[in-house]
């Protein structure tokens, strides 16, 4: 009986985690035997239930070819969703490659932060295409569905795939069209404007002639204007500003609001 | 009409033989021989047979009597009416240098590079059309003989102090400037013949009307000193140039800013003389509809001017395919965020509004001949007797201001408030910022406003005026304007939004765009000419 009970609270609590969204630790899911690069979720927001967690390691794992791939949630965060993904990916991988996805509820920004290997693909602009597909997900309260939309959409373009943006097409289109006509009009402008004469080409045209006598001068008068002068005209610009350095900022990234 | 000593044919002037030429017996005959007696007596007229448009009124001479079939200013194809007349005669001429096949062949070299010209300019039987024209011209000469004293200065620096001693520069002068030359006709257009200057006069020769057998020639009206202030100004930057290079005089700063009025007294001319000329243009006109174009050709240098209106649909097909290439590097260059796409896309409509308005003060000035000088003179306008507007009271200016002073505040604090009390607080303070914006921008727009005006002040059309004309068309850019604007405000998380307003403002670039075409066609055709014309003398 005593072993019934505990076998049902076991299975109550179990239950339970699977229910409710109860706050996560960093936790690497996977690594790649192969590669070393890990799966890591870290949802201190509570958006995903543990089989969701599961589901979105899967989705991730394919990325450890190319690098690390991480999710990271936050209540809070004071500063920039860029600035946190940037820190937080380099508390937690240094400058390997890898790919990390940030839903900061604190902004309500969703963002991309890749480096490494990764950020050669996944670049600033494929940041923003993606997070632009997949903010809806996010604004529907769809946590996983954005997440694991990102993470696909990262591995298709790692696969060499492509990712939509009809978006920028038809924009980029639009804007093609404008510049054309705006190019060409400038073109026509610039071939249609009627020149005046340059006023050398218009004293070869004329007769004339100038003589004078050597001028004498006269002074008049003088005047005196208080102008000091710059007191930091004449300092030194010696020593040297060698050393410096450190301090590497590879990686980037885009987001979206949601 | 001039008759061949040998044949009695007729002779006309030819321009690689420089002389009277028979077709026939292929005698040349040197154009002096003719008119001497009427030369010897210094007779100010001639008699030429004087042609009249039915349609525009327009008026050609000729020593021809053969009945002209078109008219080269309004383009129309008449008969033109013909009288005899006698007319003023200029004091010298520079005959034809350059032949109706070069004209031709530089016309055409040019309209090789106009991708975007109408097919009907390229036209051969167009081309063909070129009339070698006598236009008609004021030649100024200024001469200054005697005396000139300059104002001058040079300064030092002694510590804190900048030194600066002043001198009177005193020399004599004897200069002689001869051959500045505005064209004396209303229906040549100032921007035309500045295009084809200059004339070299060093070659021109004393007028005989022998020079005008095979070709037309033009009737000045407009007002010999008309051009005077305009040929002074030449003379003065010839003058500074020359000065500011003599290192006798330049070691003075006499050319400097704060001299230069003292510069131009010194060197006022004793003597202005205004002659009457005729220079060789070659001269073609294209009608369409209600418009017309010209083209013309120095006839002694060759250089060519036209107005080149555009073909709608040249334009069209040109400008898409050119956005390919620009489609593809978009692609691979960027990839916009929807907010800096608006951005760009309220840029580039602020664009289009700009270039809308330079070109709508322009076509405003022209309708009003404010651009040409010689047509205001020949036909002056009639200025509108303005009532003064009750605005233009300085009381009531100052009233308006504080008004708006204590109303802006008020009105901004109920555009905001409902958006505060909704919860709104994030579009309120973008509001509040925009608004600050706005109101720290406008004295800077008001500064740059006035001095926009005061470098047009002497122009009735400035940049900035002729609103209530102007707005129907510039509505379209700045709509798209205001649309970009209110997303970028509102900042709302769908990109829809954004997508929507881009290509809403898009929408209206591309309409404005088609608005700017037209304005340029407007601009590089011309009305046809309504003359009721007299001669240039007689405006005085």
């Amino acid at each position: 009986m005593r072993l019934n009970k505990q076998f049902m609270a076991f299975l109550l609590c179990m239950g339970g985690l699977l229910l409710f969204k109860i706050p996560c630790h960093a936790e690497v899911l996977y690594q790649n035997p192969e590669t070393g690069y890990e799966v890591l979720i870290e949802d201190d927001a509570a958006l995903l239930t543990a089989e969701e967690i599961s589901l979105l390691a899967e989705t991730m794992e394919p990325i450890t070819e190319y690098g690390n791939a991480a999710f990271k949630s936050t209540l809070s965060n004071p500063a920039t969703t860029s600035s946190y993904a940037s820190s937080f990916y380099k508390n937690k991988f240094g400058n390997t490659s890898g790919t990390l996805f940030v839903i900061d509820m604190d902004n309500r920004n969703i963002w991309i932060f890749s480096d490494g290997k990764v950020y050669r693909t996944i670049t600033k602009a494929y940041a923003n295409t993606i997070t632009d597909n997949v903010y809806r997900e996010a604004s529907a309260a769809r946590y996983f569905d954005c997440a694991s939309g990102a993470f696909e959409q990262i591995y298709t373009l790692l696969e060499g795939g492509r990712v939509m943006q009809p978006m920028k097409y038809i924009s980029n289109a639009l804007l093609a069209v404008i510049l054309a006509l705006l190019i060409n009009f400038a073109w026509i402008c610039y071939f249609s404007r009627l020149k005046k004469p340059t006023s050398k080409e218009l004293i070869r045209a004329l007769e004339n002639h100038l003589e004078y006598t050597p001028p004498t001068a006269v002074k008049t008068h003088e005047t005196k204007i208080y102008s000091p002068q710059s007191s930091d005209s004449g300092g030194s610009s010696g020593g040297s500003s060698g050393g410096g350095g450190g301090g590497s900022s590879s990686g980037g990234g885009g987001g979206h609001s949601f | 009409m001039y008759e061949c000593p040998n044949c009695s044919a007729n002779l006309k002037y030819h321009i690689n033989k420089q002389a009277l030429y028979c077709e026939h017996c292929e005698t040349t005959v040197d154009p002096y021989s003719f008119h001497k007696e009427q030369d010897a007596e210094e007779s100010t007229e001639y008699e030429v047979t004087l042609f009249t448009c039915p349609q525009c009124g327009g008026e050609i001479i000729s020593e021809d009597t053969t009945a002209a079939t078109f008219c080269s200013y309004c383009g129309s194809s008449t008969i033109l009416d013909s009288r005899i007349s006698r007319e003023r005669r200029p004091d010298y001429i520079i005959p034809f240098a350059k032949t109706e096949v070069s004209c031709r062949n530089a016309y055409k070299k040019m309209l090789k590079q106009a991708l975007f010209a109408p097919d009907a300019l390229k036209d051969e039987s167009h081309i063909q059309k070129f009339r070698g024209i006598y236009m008609p011209y004021w030649v100024y000469s200024f001469e200054k003989k005697g005396p000139a004293t300059f104002k001058g200065s040079k300064d030092r620096r002694r510590g804190d102090y900048i030194i600066t001693s002043h001198y009177d520069v005193s020399c004599d002068i004897d200069a002689e400037y001869k051959g500045i030359s505005f064209d004396a006709s209303s229906t040549f257009c100032d921007s035309l013949s500045n295009a084809i200057a200059p004339f070299d006069i060093k070659k021109s020769k004393p007028f005989t009307p022998a020079f005008l057998s095979g070709f037309y020639a033009d009737i000045a009206d407009v007002g010999k000193s008309r051009y005077k202030s305009d040929a002074t100004d030449i003379v003065v930057d010839v003058q500074k140039d020359q000065f500011a290079k003599t290192r006798a005089f330049s070691k003075y700063n006499i050319t400097d800013s704060q001299h230069m009025s003292s510069f131009k007294r010194s060197l006022r001319a004793d003597k202005i003389t205004i002659e009457r000329a005729l220079f060789p243009v070659w001269f073609l006109s294209y009608r369409k509809d209600d418009r017309v174009a010209y083209a013309v050709v120095n006839g002694q240098t060759g250089k060519v001017a036209a107005d080149l209106p555009v073909d709608p649909k040249k334009y069209l097909l040109g400008s898409f395919i050119l956005a390919v290439p620009l489609f593809l590097l978009l692609n691979l260059l960027f990839t916009l965020k929807p907010g800096w796409l608006l951005g760009l896309v309220a840029i580039l409509s602020l664009l289009c509004t700009i270039i809308s308005n330079v070109q709508l003060t322009r076509i405003l000035r022209r309708e009003s001949g404010d651009d040409d000088k010689g047509k205001t003179n020949a036909a002056p306008l009639q200025k509108k007797t303005q009532t003064p507007s009750i605005l233009q009271n300085r009381w009531v200016k100052i009233l308006i201001m504080i008004g708006a002073c204590y109303l802006l505040p008020i009105i901004f604090f109920f555009t905001i408030s409902p958006f505060m009390l909704l919860g709104l607080a994030d579009i309120a303070l973008k509001l509040f910022v925009g608004f600050f914006i706005v109101v720290a921008l406008l004295p800077f727009f008001t500064l740059f406003t006035r001095l926009i005006r005061k470098k047009e002040r002497d122009t009735s059309h400035s940049f900035f005026g002729d609103w209530k004309r102007k707005l129907p068309i510039l509505a379209k850019p700045l709509s798209g304007i205001l649309i970009a604007i209110l997303i970028l405000i509102i900042n709302p998380v769908s990109d829809l939004f954004y997508y929507l307003g881009a290509i809403a403002c898009m929408g209206m670039i591309i309409w404005g765009v088609t608005d700017i075409m037209k304005q340029h066609n407007v601009l590089s055709t011309r009305k046809p000419p309504q003359l009721n014309r007299r001669g240039g003398d007689e405006v005085e």
